[in-house]
């Protein structure tokens, strides 16, 4: 489902296994930000989205129960994003940020992975 | 004269975008006033439902779904003074201030009037300008307003098409318009004597099916309508 024009199912087997496994260091400093961990989850529903929409639903997920987030508060997150949390990612080779488009698109990432960043926002549920 | 005030309400651009994971009744909730509601799905499991608030396209604030049902529904509790609001707030109330409305038939337009009035009244000061379109549509309404001056300190300015000639009642100021766009607005519009918590307006406008407009608290655009009104007076009468 993941195919890339003009790619071979063997470039497909490289880029996953570029990708952090388990017993990756990278996978661990990617997972260390809760800011980080709420990207993939949604990017793992979502595959591709737009930088503007990630920082919203960040920004959105940041909600106390009774105030309203500021121009100002989306401004600080747009800023983490572009030049901290998605150069991380990036690196650990689990997005590719398009700059032209301003779009991040997941990579494939194995299974494994996939369950940890799901299990480890799901667990933040219960404080929300 | 009110077409520009009319136009300016119509077409702000100011757009509301629901995030959630489940369906929402916020555009049925958000369906008279003057807002577009769109909806944006949210993954499973991320975060609570949110209201995003946009103006001219760009992000103005951001609120919980729960946080936002205490603005909307009573006892409605609103944070802060005016200027100490982000713009999310701002444009959020502004939008909550200004009700819109179509076709309207002249007996809902007068029972809205009727509010209006009985907020003058209840406040027993200030200015209260109002205009039925043509003075003719006044002589109806003759003995409700001799009441109102009566009984109050309001000064009362009503303005319309002069098709009638009113009988001098003190307190009641006339203004006969010869501006052709008098005869197609019915409005009524107070200051609220001093109080920006009671200002008031409604502006209607006349259609071959009714009457469209809006209904607004908002302080600013109340005071916009009193001058415009004010001003047609002066070229008008």
């Amino acid at each position: 489902m993941m195919q890339d024009d003009g790619q071979s199912s063997r470039g497909r087997r490289d880029r996953l296994e570029n990708t952090p496994r388990l017993s990756d260091d990278r996978l661990y400093q990617c997972l260390a930000s809760r800011e980080r961990r709420r990207l993939l989850y949604v990017l793992l529903v979502e595959e591709e989205s737009t930088v503007d929409h990630l920082a919203t639903v960040l920004v959105g997920w940041e909600l106390e129960s009774s105030t309203m987030a500021t121009q100002d508060d989306r401004e600080r997150l747009l800023v983490r994003l572009v030049h901290t949390h998605l150069p991380v990612l990036e690196n650990a080779g689990f997005v590719t940020h398009d700059r032209e488009r301003d779009t991040v698109r997941l990579e494939p990432i194995a299974d494994t992975v996939r369950e940890l960043v799901s299990r480890s926002v799901e667990t933040e549920r219960p404080s929300t | 004269m009110l077409d520009a005030v009319f136009e300016q309400v119509r077409k702000r651009e100011r757009h509301l975008r629901v995030y959630s994971d489940s369906e929402t009744d916020l555009d049925e909730q958000f369906a008279s006033y003057n807002v577009d509601v769109a909806t944006r799905e949210l993954p499973p499991g991320g975060p609570a439902p949110f209201l995003v608030v946009e103006e001219g396209g760009e992000f103005a604030g951001a609120i919980s779904l729960s946080a936002l049902d205490g603005l909307l529904e009573p006892p409605v509790v609103r944070p802060g003074a005016g200027d100490e609001l982000s713009a999310g707030y701002r444009i959020l109330f502004e939008v909550l201030d200004e009700t819109i409305f179509r076709a309207m038939n002249r007996r809902q337009l007068l029972a809205v009037s009727r509010e209006i009035e009985d907020r003058a009244y209840r406040t027993g000061h200030g200015t209260l300008r109002v205009s039925f379109q043509t003075l003719s549509t006044f002589e109806s309404q003759l003995e409700t307003y001799r009441h109102l001056v009566g009984a109050t300190d309001l000064d009362v300015h009503v303005h319309g098409v002069a098709d009638w000639a009113p009988p001098a009642v003190s307190g009641l100021t006339y203004h006969a318009g010869a501006d052709d766009t008098v005869g197609r607005y019915w409005t009524l519009a107070f200051d609220g004597g001093g109080d920006e918590t009671r200002t008031c307006a409604l502006v209607a406008r006349e259609r071959p099916d009714g009457y469209d407009g809006f209904w607004t608290d908002d302080p600013e655009l109340v005071a916009e309508i009193l001058n415009r009104l004010a001003d047609a007076q002066a070229v008008g009468s």
